[in-house]
């Protein structure tokens, strides 16, 4: 069982069976609805900040699934506000955590 | 706008693709690539696609890049040539009962993305001998499906959902390699809500992507 807890503005606890950590959150724009009944807005929301086992990447471009519109407006029940659906997500690596095992993509040309 | 993701779960576009065209790929070229892999589509079969959207036009690509014969099923006769664009080989209105009947009992595998209701027999009868019907889109209700579609020919009706992580990668590559990508909108995420209602009504050729640069804006 996890559990996640906001423990002030900026920081949130994770607890697992093998303890708590802290971890730290950054705000960021983003577009997304707070009901099923509510259009998609520009919202702010909490990203964590980058541990060793992550890969921090800015979104170029998102593509548009069904299944998003099926989350967003909680058809399928269980959809959890405020809601941020996209899935279909590229976009440019901005860093990487220290952990780097095996990651090394370039991407050169337009984009 | 940024994702913050664990390294195990970020994949690599090959360098030759389109990057927005490519967005669509991870789910709806993975949700597809992985059921015509898993039941063996490729050269000398004969596979139907059931209804061209987002899902539909990519298991076309994709299957004909495959090397199969590729059959597109749909109700909607402007959706034809489009079809034959895409690399259909032959195209069958569904309303129509004797087009239908050009196929049946023929097909070694159908791939069903209509994620409305629909009648699943008519598709299950079109396969044949140890055939295999793999759903892909979700209609919201059950659908009724006739012990005589699935106990003549030994036929399976199966569901597929994304893929694995590995398969993805293959995916991706597989792309880069016979350069498909997805047949996209562009649209500004300040569009998204009109986008939705397109969607509803099946208005995009095939998905729309948003640009995220627009959300500076």
């Amino acid at each position: 069982m996890i559990e996640i807890k906001k423990i002030n503005t900026m920081e949130l606890t994770k607890t697992t069976a093998e303890g708590a950590t802290i971890i730290k959150t950054k705000q960021v724009k983003a577009f997304g609805t707070e009901a099923a009944d509510a259009l998609l807005q520009q919202l702010n929301i909490r990203r964590r900040k980058p541990t060793p086992h992550d890969v921090e990447i800015e979104i170029l471009y998102c593509g548009v699934c069904h299944s998003d519109l099926h989350t967003a407006r909680n058809e399928w029940h269980g959809t959890i506000y405020p809601c941020v659906p996209g899935h279909e997500i590229v976009g440019r690596i901005v860093s990487v955590g220290r952990r780097k095992r095996r990651l090394c993509f370039t991407r050169t040309g337009k984009s | 706008m940024l994702a913050v993701v664990n390294e195990d779960f970020v994949l690599r576009v090959p360098e030759n693709l389109d990057l927005a065209a490519t967005a669509p790929l991870l789910c709806a070229g993975i949700t597809t690539y992985s059921p015509l892999k898993h039941w063996n589509v490729g050269s000398g079969k004969k596979v139907g696609i059931v209804g061209l959207g987002g899902l539909g036009h990519m298991a076309v690509k994709l299957a004909k890049a495959m090397g199969a014969e590729v059959i597109v099923y749909t109700t909607s006769p402007s959706k034809v040539e489009d079809a034959k664009r895409l690399g259909a080989d032959d195209v069958v209105l569904s309303k129509d009962e004797d087009q239908m009947k050009r196929y049946a009992g023929k097909l070694h595998f159908v791939l069903d993305a209509v994620s409305a209701q629909h009648d699943i027999n008519l598709y299950l009868n079109q396969l044949s001998v140890d055939g295999s019907l793999a759903l892909v889109g979700a209609p919201e209700h059950p659908l009724p499906v006739a012990a005589f579609s699935l106990i003549p020919f030994r036929r399976s009706f199966a569901g597929s959902a994304i893929g694995g992580i590995a398969e993805t990668q293959e995916m991706l590559d597989f792309c880069g390699e016979h350069n498909i990508v997805a047949d996209i909108e562009m649209i500004n995420i300040q569009q998204i809500n009109e986008a939705y209602e397109r969607l509803l009504k099946g208005d995009v050729k095939y998905r729309f992507v948003i640009d995220m640069a627009s959300l500076k804006k």
